[in-house]
């Protein structure tokens, strides 16, 4: 007789559960499809103006699908200004600079979590204190520095400063590095390594979701990076894709169309990059959130 | 498994994407730069035909701001005065924007260009912090007589504290446009414009329409940007000794009479905000009087070329602005300009007043000069490049140009105040034209705050010089 009753409790009570959970399910799609849409309408709103004639980009009230096609700003803004070479100097600076940013920053975050030295964590804060710092302060000082070097004009200015670690980088990677068990480094010292052996045989492979995180940003700074290209750049021949972007703008009549159509081609390698790095990228963020 | 594929597929077609229209560009880019490269090759062989004994040319490194198609243009003026000249090579770079930002860290850093082409109110921050050479001596020594070949207005804008700093290279007059298809529509006659100010309320009257939900369909005219309207009532900025003139009359009347559209006219604010909203961006096809929304437009020789793309089949008029039968300037026009400047820091400042000189057509370079500014769809800073045929070709192309020239020799005409807190004083009256236009405060109310708040910049301008 119980079991009866259990059984038809817990059949009419799952049911009730399904149905809650659908209901709740539904919803909570329907709120992030709405979300999703906002977010990504400026991205939709840069293609469909891609492919609108110039009277059309300017017509009121706009239009949300174009009357007439104009696949052709694709092949002209590519042609409009040297985008090759803008996209050559971008990844110069973009793989110059992430290179330069995982060698310096993972070697500076391993000095001051896995090695015990004196005032170490003052010096930490010291790094980091340089992130107060605002950009526009730390500009001319370093122009004049450069100038005087005589590195104005070249690609020197952006990819250099980061063989030299980069705070926000160094405190993500001391984070990760704090995370790692101390007997692993025990025991290898204990074998008998260095501690650079130890660094690079047994740390660097068990941080490589922190390293893949740190390389994603650096890449995504440097190639969204207007200022420092601007002021450090003196030749066209040398420009990157966001001072050359600029090229279509124009006092009075700027080239709308094609500046979407090239400015949606420069999005693709970051949408590319991110659906191969999601995963470590989320994981980084899990473990980061596992561990503190 | 399955997004996972997905995934990487979506990937591989947009990394295809990529790289097939990079390839498609990739020969035609390689096309283009073989052109410039070779032109650059014959100019060098021409010039060196012509250098035999002298050294190297003087490389001159000029920056400047324009983009889009215009900066074809500049390239193909600089690479004639390069063909002219076997002394002086000019190499030209576009920084469209933050282009001040650049001019201003170079200088600052040691490492700045020769020119640079600017436009604003930026002169007097400029020269007070050493970011720009004064020009006096240069002009004493290569263009003595340059005050008399400028229009006078041209002359007044290179100046700060007496001393020149800039060569202004084109400037911008604003004039009042009509629509005289709208004028025969609610029966005035097409060919008499608004002279005076009491002309303009009179007549601008008649074409408001409105909407069957009571918004503005049409309106006649709603002035805009109290600066402009300022020189018309007789008004200043400042005085002699450089000082703000808030309680000047003729600026206050100016006030006045924006006021009176929300006040004794009795046009609504909201509505007109609803009205100017819905119009994005007035420089191009959606300008309210290219699409007949209003009859009178205030604005520059450009939008002749707007109508012209826009709008060919308008009937259209231009005039001067109206101006204030109490004590205003017939006339008188606020005008603007593009102007060179000269680094502090430049290495090679004599070559450089040379382009200069070749840019504003002094010297015997009308010619140049006349193309140069009629290519771009400006207007010359000097009499004699108007009377050039090659700029005449330009007026004669759409005659209603050469209504613009009959605001560029007036005595009237006013500039910008030269100060430092320049920017800043017209920001505040811009503010105070708000605050009027929205029923916060009176004329008079806003003009005493913009006074205090100008007093205090100014006095600590005076502090950190």
């Amino acid at each position: 007789m119980d079991t009866t009753l259990k059984n038809i409790k817990m059949k009419y009570g799952s049911k009730k559960v399904t149905s809650n959970i659908n209901i709740a399910k539904i919803l909570l799609y329907m709120v992030l499809t709405t979300l999703a849409i906002i977010y990504l309408f400026p991205f939709l709103w840069m293609i469909i103006t891609s492919l609108k004639t110039e009277k059309e980009v300017m017509a009121w009230p706009p239009t949300l699908i174009p009357h007439t096609l104009q696949l052709s700003n694709y092949p002209d803004s590519l042609t409009y200004i040297p985008f090759l070479t803008y996209v050559k100097n971008t990844l110069i600076y973009c793989f110059g600079s992430v290179f330069g940013v995982i060698i310096s920053s993972t070697l500076a975050a391993y000095g001051f979590s896995r090695i015990k030295w004196p005032e170490r964590d003052k010096i930490f804060i010291l790094v980091l204190s340089t992130m107060m710092l605002p950009m526009h302060v730390t500009m001319i000082p370093k122009f004049v520095l450069f100038s005087k070097i005589g590195w104005i004009g070249t690609l020197k200015p952006l990819i250099v400063p980061f063989f030299f670690g980069e705070a926000f980088y160094i405190f993500l990677l001391r984070q990760f590095f704090m995370g790692i068990p101390y007997q692993l480094s025990d025991a290898a010292k204990i074998d008998g390594c260095s501690e650079l052996r130890i660094f690079h045989s047994i740390l660097l492979p068990l941080v490589k979701p922190a390293i893949a995180t740190v390389a994603l940003f650096q890449f995504l700074t440097a190639w969204n990076d207007f200022l420092y290209p601007l002021i450090y750049l003196n030749e066209e021949a040398k420009f990157t894709v966001s001072v050359g972007l600029q090229l279509f703008l124009s006092r009075v009549e700027s080239k709308w169309g094609m500046l979407m159509a090239a400015s949606a081609v420069v999005t693709i390698p970051i949408i590319v990059l991110f659906f191969f790095t999601q995963k470590s990228f989320i994981q980084g963020i899990a473990m980061t959130g596992i561990k503190g | 498994m399955k997004i996972k594929s997905f995934l990487s597929f979506l990937a591989m077609l947009l990394i295809s994407v990529m790289v097939l229209s990079l390839a498609a560009c990739g020969s035609k880019d390689a096309e283009t730069k073989n052109n410039e490269s070779g032109s650059q090759v014959t100019t060098k062989a021409t010039e060196k035909d012509k250098v035999t004994e002298k050294s190297e040319p003087v490389e001159v490194v000029y920056w400047h701001m324009w983009g889009g198609d215009w900066k074809s243009w500049i390239d193909g003026q600089v690479e004639k005065f390069n063909a002219s000249r076997s002394d002086i090579k000019v190499k030209p770079l576009a920084v469209t924007s933050d282009g001040e930002t650049k001019f201003i860290a170079s200088v600052a850093g040691g490492n700045p260009p020769d020119v640079f082409t600017g436009w604003g109110n930026v002169i007097p921050t400029w020269a007070e912090s050493e970011t720009i050479m004064c020009l006096d001596e240069l002009i004493s020594k290569n263009a003595p007589d340059l005050d008399d070949f400028l229009y006078p207005i041209a002359s007044d804008l290179g100046k700060y504290k007496g001393k020149t700093y800039c060569m202004p290279i084109n400037l911008c007059p604003l004039m009042l446009f009509w629509n005289k298809d709208l004028f025969k529509e609610v029966g005035l006659d097409p060919e008499k414009y608004p002279v005076t100010i009491g002309d303009l309320d009179a007549m601008q009257d008649k074409f408001w329409k409105f909407g069957s939900k009571g918004q503005i369909d049409r309106m006649g005219f709603y002035p805009t940007y109290l600066r402009i309207w300022v020189p018309a009532f007789g008004g200043r900025f400042i005085d002699e000794n450089n000082k703000p003139t808030l309680d000047d009359k003729g600026l206050l009347n100016a006030l006045k009479w924006f006021e009176s559209f929300v006040t004794t006219k009795g046009y609504s604010i909201e509505k007109i905000d609803a009205f100017t909203t819905s119009i994005a961006n007035s420089a191009q096809a959606t300008n309210p009087f290219l699409t007949e929304k209003a009859a009178f437009t205030v604005d520059g020789v450009w939008l002749l070329t707007d109508i012209q793309n826009y709008a060919p089949d308008m009937n259209y008029g231009i005039c001067p602005l109206p101006y204030s039968s109490d004590g205003g300037f017939e006339n008188a026009n606020l005008t603007m300009a593009d102007f060179d400047v000269i680094a502090n820091g430049s290495k090679h400042p004599e070559e450089a007043f040379e382009f200069l000189k070749w840019m504003v057509g002094y010297g015997g370079n009308e010619e140049a000069a006349g193309e140069f500014v009629a290519t771009g769809g400006n207007i010359p800073a000097a009499q004699k490049v108007v009377d050039s045929s090659s700029y005449k070709s330009y007026l004669d192309e759409i005659p209603a140009r050469y209504e613009f020239m009959k605001a560029l020799d007036s005595e009237n005409n006013l500039t910008y105040p030269s100060v430092t807190y320049g920017t800043y004083y017209m920001d505040r009256l811009e503010a105070a034209e708000e605050r009027v236009m929205h029923g916060a405060q009176t004329a008079e109310e806003a003009l005493k705050q913009v006074a205090d708040e100008v007093a205090k910049e100014a006095a600590k301008q005076e502090a950190t010089n």
